[in-house]
C-alpha cells in the first residue's frame, strides 16, 4: 500500500472511531473544520512515529501539517522517511 | 427539530447574503442581535464588520486597524483599576500621565515582541528560536517573580508592574504569534497585530487562536462569507436564548429579583463560607453553580465567536454540546475549546513529542498532566498577577493551593480518561440509552464536584473546600 493510501486509511479509521462519516478528499480540511481536534492529532503523531519513524522532537510539531491528507503525506515525504520504518 | 433554524443551509438565503441588499440585511440583523445582547460598543462592531464585508480582500488588514482602534478606545483587558490604585499607593499621578506610561509600556512590549519575532525567523537554530514560547513565558514569569520579591518602591515599582500588567493580557496571543514565526510563510507584523486582542473579543485565552488559524478559516469567496455570516447570526441567536436561560436560573434558583419566587439556594461561594449548610442545599448549590458556569461560558463564547464569524472567519464554537460528552476528556474538549487548544498546543505537544517516547501509556499521562495540571496552573498564576502585587510572591503561591489541587485532580481524571478511551470506538448513538446516560452522568458529576475546588482567587483554603465536599456525602468533619 502506498504512503498516501496508508495515511488515508488511518485518518478514515480515526474519523470512523469518532462516529464521523464524511466523504474524505485529499484536501478535506481536518483540523480547521473541526473534523479532528488537536487531541485526535496525537493518534496521527503516534502512527507516523511508529510506522515511518518520524521524530517530532526533532522536526517540531506544527498543527498545520495535519490539516489534510495531502499535508500529512508531504510531511512524511519531506522528512525523507516515506517508507515504513524498519523494526527490530 | 433544531431550536435555531438552519439558515446557513438554505440556498436562497445563502444566495441572498451575497447581494448588496443581502449583506446589508445580514449586518443589520447581527447589529440588532448585538443590541439585544447588550454587547458593549455594538455600533462599532457592526461598523467594523460592514467595512470587512465591503472590502473582503483587505479583511485581515482591516482587522488590524480595528484592533488598534479597540486598543485605544476599548482596552477593557488592561487593568486600569489596578494601575490607578498602584500609582496612588506609590504617590504617582493617576491622570493622563499614567495613560502615557501605560501606552509607552505597551509600545515597548510590542517592539520587543516584533524584534523577537524577527529573531526567531532569522536564527532558526538557536535555543530561543527553537523554543520561543518557553522563553517568552519564562521571561514573563521571571519578571513577575522579580516584581514580587524585590523591594521596589515609587516610580520603579510602578514601571515594573506597568510592564507586567500590559504584557499579561497579551501573553498567549504573543505565544501564538511566535509559533507562527516558525511557519513557512507567516504573516508580517501588521497582520499579526490584528490577532492580538482582536476586536471580536475573548479573554486572555485567544479565541480563534492565532494568525495561522485565521489564514485557514478565512472565507474564500462571497458564498463562503454568506454561509459563515448566517452561521454567525444563528450562533448569536443561540447565545441569546441561553442568556435568557442563564438569567432565569439566576433569578429562580438564587433569587434577588423583586417579587420573583426563588428556591433560595446559596451561591457556592457563600455555601463554602457557612459552617453548617443542609445537605440538600449544598448539593443544590453545587449543581446550580455548575449549570451557571456552563451557561456563562457558552453565552460569552457564543458572542465572541459570532462576531469573529461575522467578520468572515469560520471559527469553531468555544462550547459545543458539553452535555453530550461521554468521557472526561471529551467534556473538556467540548466545554472550553480554546483554553484546551492553548494547553494542548503549548504544553501537551512539547512534552508528548519530546519525552517518554518508549513508554506509551506513561507518555500520554505525562503530557496530559503537563497540559491540564501544570499548564493550567501556569496560565492562571501568570494571569492573576494582582495577587502577587498585593500579597507578595510566596503568599500568592501558598494561596494557590486550592487551584493546584483542582488542576491535579483534573489532570489525573482527564489523563486516565484518555488512557481508557485511547483507540476505542466512541460510545455512539447506537449504544443503549442507559449506558450513554450513565456515562454522561458520571462525567457531569465529576466536573460538577470538581468545580468546588475551581477557586482561582485566594479566598478559600483547601481544608474549607474539602470539608464542604465531604459534607455532601454526610461524612462528618
Amino acid at each position: 500500500m502506498s504512503l498516501h493510501d496508508e495515511v488515508r486509511e488511518f485518518v478514515s479509521g480515526l474519523l470512523r472511531r469518532k462516529g464521523t462519516f464524511v466523504d474524505l478528499g485529499d484536501d478535506t480540511s481536518l483540523v480547521a473544520s473541526g473534523l479532528l481536534d488537536s487531541v485526535d492529532t496525537i493518534d496521527i503523531v503516534t502512527f507516523l512515529e511508529s510506522r515511518y519513524g518520524l521524530d517530532f522532537g526533532d522536526i517540531g510539531f506544527d498543527e498545520d501539517r495535519f490539516e489534510s491528507i495531502v499535508t500529512i503525506v508531504q510531511l512524511v515525504e519531506e522528512s525523507g522517511k516515506s517508507s515504513p520504518a524498519q523494526r527490530d | 427539530m433544531k431550536i435555531v433554524p438552519q439558515i446557513d443551509a438554505n440556498p436562497r438565503l445563502v444566495s441572498f447574503g451575497q447581494t448588496a441588499l443581502g449583506k446589508a440585511a445580514l449586518i443589520a440583523a447581527f447589529a440588532a442581535g448585538l443590541f439585544v445582547y447588550g454587547a458593549d460598543s455594538w455600533i462599532e462592531i457592526a461598523a467594523a464588520i460592514a467595512l470587512m464585508a465591503c472590502f473582503p480582500a483587505r479583511r485581515r488588514l482591516l482587522a488590524s486597524m480595528v484592533a488598534l482602534y479597540w486598543l485605544f478606545f476599548h482596552s477593557t483587558w488592561l487593568n486600569w483599576a489596578f494601575l490607578r490604585a498602584l500609582a496612588k499607593a506609590e504617590g504617582q499621578r493617576t491622570d493622563w500621565l499614567l495613560a502615557v506610561l501605560v501606552f509607552s509600556s505597551l509600545a515597548a512590549v510590542f517592539g520587543a515582541l516584533a524584534a523577537f519575532f524577527h529573531y526567531v525567523r532569522a536564527r532558526r537554530v538557536s535555543f530561543a528560536a527553537r523554543r520561543p514560547v518557553l522563553c517568552l513565558v519564562a521571561g514573563y514569569a521571571a519578571m513577575l517573580a522579580a516584581a514580587g520579591l524585590l523591594p521596589l518602591g515609587g516610580v520603579t515599582r510602578l514601571l515594573m508592574w506597568c510592564a507586567i500588567a500590559v504584557t499579561a493580557p497579551y501573553l498567549w496571543y504573543f505565544a501564538y504569534a511566535l509559533k507562527d514565526a516558525s511557519a513557512k510563510t507567516p504573516d508580517g507584523a501588521i497582520l499579526q497585530f490584528g490577532t492580538l486582542q482582536p476586536f471580536w473579543g475573548g479573554t486572555n485565552v485567544p479565541y480563534a487562536k492565532g494568525a495561522a488559524n485565521l489564514r485557514k478559516i478565512e472565507a474564500r469567496d462571497p458564498q463562503d462569507l454568506s454561509i459563515v455570516q448566517l452561521k454567525a447570526i444563528k450562533l448569536l441567536v443561540w447565545g441569546l436564548i441561553l442568556r435568557v436561560a442563564l438569567r432565569l436560573l439566576q433569578v429562580f434558583v438564587y433569587g434577588g429579583a423583586l417579587h420573583a419566587p426563588s428556591l433560595g439556594v446559596p451561591r457556592l461561594e457563600a455555601a463554602l463560607r457557612l459552617a453548617t449548610v443542609p445537605v440538600h442545599l449544598a448539593w443544590a448549590s453545587v449543581i446550580a453553580h455548575f449549570a451557571e458556569a456552563i451557561l456563562e461560558l457558552t453565552v460569552n463564547g457564543s458572542l465572541v465567536i459570532a462576531c469573529c464569524r461575522m467578520a468572515g472567519f469560520y471559527a469553531l464554537r468555544n462550547t459545543y454540546r458539553p452535555l453530550e460528552a461521554r468521557t472526561l476528556a471529551e467534556f473538556w474538549n467540548r466545554y472550553y475549546y480554546y483554553f484546551k487548544e492553548l494547553l494542548v498546543t503549548f504544553f501537551f505537544f512539547p512534552v508528548f513529542t519530546r519525552y517518554f517516547k518508549q513508554h506509551g501509556r506513561f507518555r500520554m499521562l505525562a503530557a496530559t498532566m503537563a497540559a491540564a495540571t501544570a499548564g493550567n496552573m501556569v496560565y492562571h498564576f501568570l494571569r492573576d498577577y494582582r495577587y502577587v502585587a498585593g500579597m507578595g510572591l510566596w503568599r500568592a503561591l501558598a494561596g494557590f493551593q486550592v487551584y493546584g489541587f483542582y488542576a491535579t485532580v483534573l489532570g489525573l481524571g482527564i489523563g486516565i480518561s484518555q488512557l481508557r478511551g485511547h483507540g476505542k470506538q466512541r460510545l455512539g448513538g447506537d449504544a443503549p440509552w442507559w449506558r450513554r446516560a450513565l456515562a454522561t452522568a458520571g462525567v457531569l458529576l465529576f466536573f460538577g464536584l470538581l468545580e468546588i475546588f475551581d477557586q482561582e482567587g485566594r479566598s478559600y483554603g483547601l481544608g474549607q473546600c474539602l470539608r464542604f465536599f465531604l459534607r455532601l456525602f454526610l461524612i462528618p468533619v
